[in-house]
Parts: structure tokens; C-alpha cells; sequence
């Protein structure tokens, strides 16, 4: 009988106890901000425009902040559309951001002769920065390295830029 | 008291899941652009008959003649008093050798009063095809 009133009181006490844990509480708080979405949107491509080139070569540039056009070594400009490669930025104000491009030397390729490409070496304007009312103009310009015995022709490539809130 | 624990941290698991994939959305954009670039042909230098410059009746204007089957173009020039070079030329089209742009005009040595050597050079293009010209009088 004694054992028997000892199970009870510890059976008992078991009840209690897990009856004061089933009641405990507490409180977090939850927060969610939502942000603009970042946007880019390509405006011009970038363009290097026409030239001739003679024995050493040299190298065609683009300004990535005005698009002007100017040359190194034996090469010599003509005419044709130049300019800079521009995107249109937009995203939340206040918030920083940061362009990178997804490769900082890309290649133009020909439609024949040799050699058959050319390569460039791209540089950006407001490649950082801080979202405000308006949307930001970022430029991609670069050097184009042009050897002397360069096939006439046109060459193409491509270049793309990422931007990622800060 | 596992058992009472689990659904609550299974939670929590799930909202953040949610919170990181709708950042992840909104903070990353990107875009492509294309690069292009022509050569022309190398510029070469025609013979002087290519061009024939003659001296205007009043000093200081000049006459250049380009031979050609393409169609003649109209181009008028001179120097203002300080014996900068002053010239204009626009070309009318056409086939064949006549020029249809020129582009830039360098004077050599000396003024543009009568009597005095000068040279003039001239380049410009047709086509895709570079033209220089060099004229002497």
C-alpha cells in the first residue's frame, strides 16, 4: 500500500510538472522590409566606330564617362556611330549599390582574315553608388587593341554587367 | 518535451527560407550590351594627278579640281587673315573614283597668298575605303 502511494505521488508530480512546461510562452518579434527591385536596362551598345589601322597597330578607346573616341599608335579614326555602352539603373533610395562586369576584357570577333578577333579591355562609370530619386546612367566604355595587320571587317562581341544592392 | 519543441523550430526554419529567397530576388539585376568595331582599309596616297589645286583670282581662295567618273562635288575654301586654312567640300556621290567625303584638310608650309608654294593634303573616304589625297601647286 505504502509502495502503491508513492507511484501515485510521483505520478502525480510528473502531471504537475508537465503541465508547467505545456504553459510557458514567449514572444518574438517579426519584420519583413521590402525594397524596390533593382533594375538594368540596356540603353546603347558600345561602339567602337570605324578606323584604320597600320604596321605596330595600337588601340581604339572609348570613354566610359562622355563616350568620346581616341586612338594610340598607328591607327587612325574614320568615321561611323562610336560611343559608350549605357545601362539605366533603378532601385530603392537610400540603398548603395555595386556593378561589376561579368568580364573585364571580352573578346570581338570577324567575319574572316587574320587575326580574327580583337580584344578589349572595358572600364565602367558609376560602378558604385547610392539610389536617389532618379534612375542612375551607368557607362561602359574600354580599350580595343588593334594589331597592324589587323583583317578589314567588322568584329562583334557582347558584354553584360551585374549589380547587386550593397 | 522534443516533441513539443520541434514544430516551433521547423517554423522559424521556413520563414527565414522565405525572407532570403524574396531578397535575393529583388537585390540582384543585370543586363547585356554588344560591342562593335569596323576597320577600313589601309589609306594610300594617290598620285598628285589624282587632284589638281589652283590658285582663285583672289588671294587666299582655292580651287580644287578631282578628276573622276564619279559625279562632281562642290567645294569652296580660302584663309582667314591669319592664314588659318578655311575649306570646305561636299561631294555629290556618284561611282568610280570621285570622292564622296572628305574629311579633313591640313595645310603645309606657307600662306595662301598668290605666288607662294604651298601644299595642301587632303583625306577623306569612300565607302569603306580610306582616300588620301596630296596635291601640290
Amino acid at each position: 500500500m505504502k509502495q502503491q502511494l508513492s507511484k501515485l505521488a510521483l505520478a502525480l508530480g510528473a502531471v504537475v510538472m508537465t503541465g508547467s512546461v505545456m504553459a510557458a510562452s514567449g514572444t518574438a518579434d517579426v519584420s519583413a522590409t521590402v525594397v524596390t527591385p533593382l533594375t538594368v536596362t540596356k540603353v546603347t551598345d558600345l561602339q567602337f566606330g570605324k578606323f584604320s589601322t597600320a604596321t605596330g597597330g595600337g588601340t581604339v578607346v572609348i570613354n566610359a564617362a562622355d563616350g568620346a573616341r581616341t586612338q594610340t599608335g598607328a591607327v587612325t579614326l574614320q568615321g561611323g556611330t562610336t560611343g559608350r555602352a549605357t545601362f539605366t539603373l533603378s532601385g530603392q533610395s537610400g540603398l548603395a549599390y555595386t556593378a561589376t562586369l561579368d568580364n573585364a576584357t571580352i573578346t570581338l570577333s570577324g567575319s574572316g582574315g587574320t587575326p580574327p578577333t580583337m580584344s578589349a579591355a572595358l572600364t565602367m562609370n558609376n560602378q558604385t553608388g547610392t539610389f536617389g530619386g532618379s534612375s542612375i546612367t551607368l557607362g561602359v566604355g574600354g580599350t580595343l587593341t588593334v594589331a597592324g595587320d589587323q583583317a578589314a571587317g567588322t568584329y562583334t562581341g557582347s558584354l553584360a554587367v551585374t549589380v547587386n544592392y550593397d | 518535451m522534443k516533441l513539443l519543441n520541434r514544430p516551433r523550430y521547423l517554423t522559424a526554419a521556413a520563414v527565414c527560407s522565405c525572407l532570403q529567397l524574396a531578397h535575393s530576388w529583388a537585390a540582384t539585376a543585370s543586363a547585356e550590351a554588344t560591342a562593335s568595331a569596323t576597320i577600313v582599309s589601309p589609306a594610300t596616297v594617290a598620285a598628285d594627278a589624282a587632284a589638281q589645286l589652283l590658285f582663285g583670282s583672289a588671294p587666299g581662295v582655292l580651287t580644287l579640281s578631282i578628276p573622276g567618273s564619279g559625279s562632281a562635288g562642290s567645294g569652296s575654301g580660302g584663309a582667314d587673315a591669319t592664314g588659318t586654312p578655311v575649306f570646305t567640300y561636299t561631294g555629290s556621290g556618284g561611282s568610280g573614283p570621285g570622292l564622296t567625303q572628305l574629311a579633313e584638310l591640313a595645310l603645309g608650309d606657307g600662306t595662301l597668298a598668290g605666288g607662294q608654294g604651298v601644299s595642301l593634303a587632303l583625306s577623306g573616304s569612300e565607302g569603306d575605303t580610306v582616300v588620301a589625297i596630296v596635291a601640290y601647286n
